[in-house]
């Protein structure tokens, strides 16, 4: 198969899987609107929520026929659209089967698909079709990839981090919880985070380049001291009543952290970066 | 520390990218070390000292003050 031809084929599957991606946010988003309106029971609720999975059938069955050099990438989306949508959707039947009395949470599920439409959005936007075998064994990208993989773990294991949370404020709200069932499910939001340290070793094991891994170093010190200042900060004006203290739930002050620490650490990378393109450009310039 | 990296380069007409493809590591770095940014690891000094076919004396000079 010529390249060219081969480039055209990936750029059409990338527009299917795009119109296949949003169909599934369509669909997802009349699932919410129906529940909320006509109240159906758990069983119909849960195939129901079943409807939207079927534009994702259609996604990983294109995938599969994918040639190899494209597969690993859009595999990769591909299987992070499937995580997100099991976890959006058992948050759904989890909502019309626990907490039908609040609607408002039903709605706020709402937000996700469409959020994570926008990201694949994105990510099927990026040139992945430009990349061919030659690139694929190409230094740059063999560079490239533990970088691409910190991210793609990192963004899994903070949508698990975000579930958690749902899942704790949710049991929290509707059962009376006690003892070391209450530590458990109040502490469940924790584990993720503990993820991060392994994130941080593959990182560490995966990246031959040492200067990216200084980069990497300096990112993450820089995030942390950020991260301990805002939470410092805000602590002491909540101590002295400064500021509303929010009850835990769904999007309390403390789940904010870190998130909050992984966004300065991309943020930090994304100046690093953006220096080291300037002060190149500058040398090339002189030259 | 100071070092050599980029007369050693402009010597043999390699460009930033080509020297970091010949040691394996992204140009960013390669951009790193010869502004002073970054001082590479022992072992990253020899693979540069390797392929110049020098000493890694004869690369990078130390510019701390030195030990009787």
């Amino acid at each position: 198969m010529s390249a060219h031809l081969q480039t055209q084929l990936q750029s059409r599957t990338i527009k299917l899987l795009l119109a296949l991606a949003l169909a599934w946010s369509v669909l997802q988003i009349a699932l919410i609107t129906a529940i909320h309106w006509f109240h159906p029971s758990c069983g119909v609720a849960f195939l129901l929520t079943a409807v939207p999975a079927l534009p994702l059938c259609l996604m990983i069955a294109i995938v599969a026929r994918q040639p190899n050099q494209s597969r690993l990438y859009i595999y990769g989306i591909t299987l992070f659209a499937a995580s997100f949508l099991i976890i959006s959707n058992l948050s759904v039947w989890l909502e019309v089967a626990f907490f039908a009395d609040k609607p408002i949470a039903i709605w706020g599920l709402a937000i996700w698909p469409l959020f994570f439409s926008v990201i694949f959005a994105f990510a099927l936007f990026l040139p992945w079709h430009k990349i061919d075998a030659d690139t694929m064994l190409s230094l740059r990208m063999k560079l490239a990839i533990p970088v691409l993989r910190r991210i793609f773990r990192m963004t899994a294991l903070y949508i698990v981090y975000i579930s958690c949370q749902f899942a704790s404020a949710m049991l929290f709200d509707s059962y009376a919880l006690t003892g070391i069932l209450a530590f458990a499910v109040a502490l469940l939001p924790v584990l993720p985070v503990f993820g991060l340290i392994w994130v941080y070793n593959r990182y560490m094991q995966e990246e031959q380049d040492e200067f990216q891994r200084h980069l990497f170093h300096q990112s993450i010190l820089w995030a942390l001291m950020g991260t301990f200042i805002i939470a410092s900060a805000l602590g002491r004006l909540e101590d002295y009543s400064l500021i509303f203290h929010r009850h835990p739930g769904y999007f309390h002050i403390s789940s904010i952290f870190p998130l909050f620490w992984w966004l300065q650490l991309e943020a930090s990378l994304l100046v690093n970066a953006i220096q080291a393109a300037r002060i190149s450009a500058q040398e090339k310039q002189n030259q | 520390m100071k070092n050599r990296l980029r007369a050693l380069r402009a010597e043999r007409d390699w460009s930033q990218q080509e020297l970091a493809d010949r040691l394996e590591v992204s140009r960013q770095s390669i951009n790193a070390i010869e502004t002073g940014r970054f001082d590479p690891s022992l072992p990253l000094a020899f693979r540069i000292a390797r392929l110049f076919k020098l000493s890694i004396e004869a690369i990078f000079t130390d510019s701390g003050p030195t030990s009787e």
